[in-house]
């Protein structure tokens, strides 16, 4: 009896550890597509799942801050940069000079989206943490780019990919999970709890998880369930507001929005009031950025039926008896995609639709589970799109992004030399009041051929467990899983 | 000289006739547009001006069952047409024919048999996009077959039927043993077939409505309102509880209408 009571003790002692390092299961819905950060943006995901950093990063008040790096100063037509000493990878090696180049090479080499801002680097060793980096391309805000997720940090080691944010990977199964530890090297020592991400496809599923204890922090909830999340104890549901903006992006190879016209009446023909009021909170747009941002245009967009219908008359498109337009007998349709990965664009579909058929638009409604590549492919007519709109906390990378003529993401196909133009001047601007006004003037051109109609600044839900009430969500999904993650158990 | 069908199928032509009515009517006149959004009218309950409440973006509830209605029973006819119509034209054929052609067609009804439907519908739709009859025809794609064959045996045993032999000794042509001897033998149990599965039919058309794979997905169709509306199945059950309804009772309904009474008396008829 004793000798079984002393096993029992021993099973219980022995189990201890485990039962304190419960994993905090993170339940959002995207995942890494890639451990590899050079593949597409997957270093955007890494980085929100605590894997990877980059030499700047952008604090809570959208601040370009030092994060790998000291410093970056101007060094005649190049950049010297000084990095931190006390940076260590996942494997225990140390992140230096080389590591940066080898990084930084691979990156721009194999990720259109890593050298639409620099063109290919060269990068020259000054020291064991000092480099000097030549750009391709004329580039203005050196921090600001260093902080974009295309410029990550890792080394490679054969097949496996390592980083210097504070967890490292321990499983990865492709649009399904990723079991994460605390990374032992990372330079700030804490007690972090493992972490699990999974990918939750459905947002009911998500809520349900949460309510059901299988999900501690349950990212990007659908408006639709918190109501009854509110009403269950030992939950809470932290809403904020976030650098992210929800527009829509028209294919402009692809009729009718191959007319500027017809762009530009959709454009005044969305009441995005009442889309905010649909998601129960948020911004209506003022363009690319939320208002927050200095470099965002001030005046929000104008709603104007009176006008969208000049437009569309002037278009061709005429009104039949019903309301619905019609030109040389062909309706004015086409058809809007949404994607579940943002649940808002769920809800803000149907409104969306309600607002352009009263235009005399017919509105297909369709969702799509691989929204990216049905964009590259431009397989699209009226597509949701939501995306973060200065990671680096500076204007210049969505525009050269996704509005260069030949952006890496130039997913509407708008090519106009004086939108290029005015992002080369951009490129050539130092000062931070010019920057603004650049930005500005740039974002005016795109007001006029309104290939993306911007539509609201968001509020996204984060649903807590009782073990992680302590949690603060970031203002943009590019850091859920943090070094200040913790877990009360 | 006499025969018996052993069959007791019950049909109510007065209930189909009523229910295509119905879903005539339902396709051209909702009480308010099914897709206009209110924000302020969200999530009202039953009442005189909307007998079926509102949903979260306050469109009419009633408006939307009744537009759904009309999707489903078009494509659901267009299923029971093909299954009907193709299904016994192969299996008699089939019964007519000898040899190679005989094989084909037999085995074409059995491949058909044993693709399952509703992946098969799938792809069909997602190959062909939307639209009641793409929908209805990619549904009908695998579910004629058993028809086929059952239309092929029911054939085959009406004519090893002495009384069918009989007129063909007595000199009587094709044509006249099929409509007199081989389509009375075939209906009744083709129909008691399809009234059987005609409820599955609708929940297939659903689950593709539910996949938005409906014959319209801009437009409401009761799975694409179980979709859309189970964010809200705990606070706004019957949001849920509407569509769910139409669709067992429709299911109901159409087995009314077309099914196997267990209970008829067999009916006796002479050549």
């Amino acid at each position: 009896m004793i000798r079984l009571l002393f096993l029992a003790f021993l099973s219980f002692v022995a189990a201890a550890p485990a039962l304190a390092q419960r994993p905090v299961v993170v339940g959002q819905t995207f995942i890494a597509e890639s451990l590899d950060p050079a593949q597409g943006s997957a270093g955007w995901a890494l980085q929100s799942h605590g894997l990877a950093e980059t030499l700047f990063t952008v604090d809570r008040e959208g601040r370009i801050v030092p994060n790998l790096a000291r410093s970056v100063v101007r060094d005649g037509e190049a950049w010297r940069i000084e990095l931190r000493d006390d940076v260590r990878f996942g494997d225990g090696s140390p992140f230096d000079a080389a590591a940066l180049r080898d990084a930084f090479v691979r990156s721009t080499r194999e990720n259109p989206r890593a050298r639409a801002q620099t063109g290919h680097v060269e990068i020259d060793i000054l020291g064991a943490h000092a480099v000097r980096l030549r750009t391709e391309l004329p580039l203005a805000a050196a921090d600001s780019v260093l902080a974009e997720f295309p410029l990550v940090v890792y080394r490679v080691a054969g097949e496996r990919f390592h980083f210097t944010g504070p967890y490292r990977a321990v499983e990865y199964r492709r649009g399904e999970l990723l079991r994460l530890e605390p990374n032992p090297h990372y330079r700030v020592p804490a007690a972090r709890p493992p972490v699990v991400v999974r990918r939750v496809a459905d947002t009911q599923t998500l809520a349900l998880g949460l309510e059901s204890g299988e999900i501690d922090i349950a990212f990007n909830l659908a408006v639709e369930t918190l109501p009854r999340l509110a009403r269950r104890a030992g939950l809470s549901v932290k809403s904020t507001p976030v650098a992210y903006q929800y527009m829509a992006f028209l294919n402009t190879a692809r009729a009718p929005f191959d007319d500027v016209r017809v762009r530009r009446a959709v454009d005044l023909g969305v009441d995005r009031a009442q889309l905010v009021e649909a998601v129960r909170g948020g911004e209506v747009a003022t363009g690319m950025y939320p208002r927050f941002f200095p470099f965002a245009t001030p005046e929000r967009r104008l709603t104007d039926p009176v006008e969208a219908a000049r437009l569309l008359d002037a278009a061709g498109w005429i009104a039949g008896a019903n309301g619905q337009r019609f030109k040389d007998g062909r309706p004015l349709e086409f058809v809007l995609t949404a994607y579940p990965q943002r649940p808002d664009f769920v809800t803000l579909a149907p409104v969306l639709r309600a607002q352009l058929e009263r235009l005399g638009f017919r509105v297909r409604l369709e969702t799509s589970e691989a929204i990216t590549p049905q964009l590259q492919a431009k397989r699209f007519e009226m597509a949701f799109w939501a995306m973060h709109a200065a990671p680096g906390g500076d204007g210049a990378y969505v525009l050269e992004q996704y509005l260069r003529s030949q952006g890496p993401t130039n997913f509407t196909g708008i090519a106009d030399a004086s939108i290029d133009a005015a992002l080369d001047r951009l490129r050539t601007t130092d000062a931070p009041a010019a920057r603004i006004a650049a930005v500005r003037a740039t974002e005016a051109l795109v007001f006029a051929q309104a290939p993306v109609v911007y539509l609201m600044t968001p509020v996204w839900h984060v649903g807590l467990s009782a073990r992680v009430a302590d949690y603060v969500p970031y203002p943009s999904d590019y850091y859920i899983v943090r070094a200040d993650l913790r877990a009360r158990d | 000289m006499s025969h018996h069908r052993p069959s007791g199928v019950r049909r109510s032509p007065a209930l189909l006739a009523s229910l295509a009515a119905l879903a005539a009517v339902a396709a051209l006149w909702q009480p308010y547009a099914p897709d206009a959004v209110d924000l302020t009218l969200r999530n009202v309950g039953m009442s005189w001006t909307h007998p079926m409440g509102t949903d979260h973006l306050g469109r009419d509830v009633l408006s939307r069952i009744l537009v759904g209605f009309a999707n489903t029973l078009g494509a659901v006819a267009i299923v029971a047409s093909v299954c009907i119509g193709v299904g016994m034209a192969v299996g008699i054929l089939a019964s007519s024919l000898q040899g190679f052609a005989r094989a084909v067609l037999l085995r074409t009804a059995e491949f058909a048999s044993v693709v399952p439907n509703l992946v098969a519908a799938i792809a069909i739709v997602a190959m062909f996009g939307n639209g009641t009859l793409v929908v209805g025809l990619a549904l009908a794609a695998g579910a004629w077959g058993p028809h086929a064959l059952l239309a092929f045996g029911l054939a085959e045993r009406a004519r090893g039927e002495t009384y069918v032999r009989a007129a063909t000794a007595l000199g009587a042509g094709s044509a006249h043993l099929l409509r007199r001897h081989v389509l009375p033998a075939i209906l009744d149990t083709q129909l008691a077939y399809l009234g059987a599965k005609i409820g599955r039919i609708v929940i297939a058309y659903s689950a593709l409505a539910f996949l938005g794979l409906g014959a319209d997905s801009s437009r409401p169709d009761w799975g694409a309102m179980l979709f859309e509306y189970r964010l809200m199945m705990f606070d706004q059950p019957t949001l849920m509880l509407w569509p769910g309804l139409a669709i067992v009772l429709l299911c109901v309904a159409l087995r009314e209408a077309i099914g196997w009474d267990k209970d008829a008396p067999a009916r006796v008829s002479s050549p």
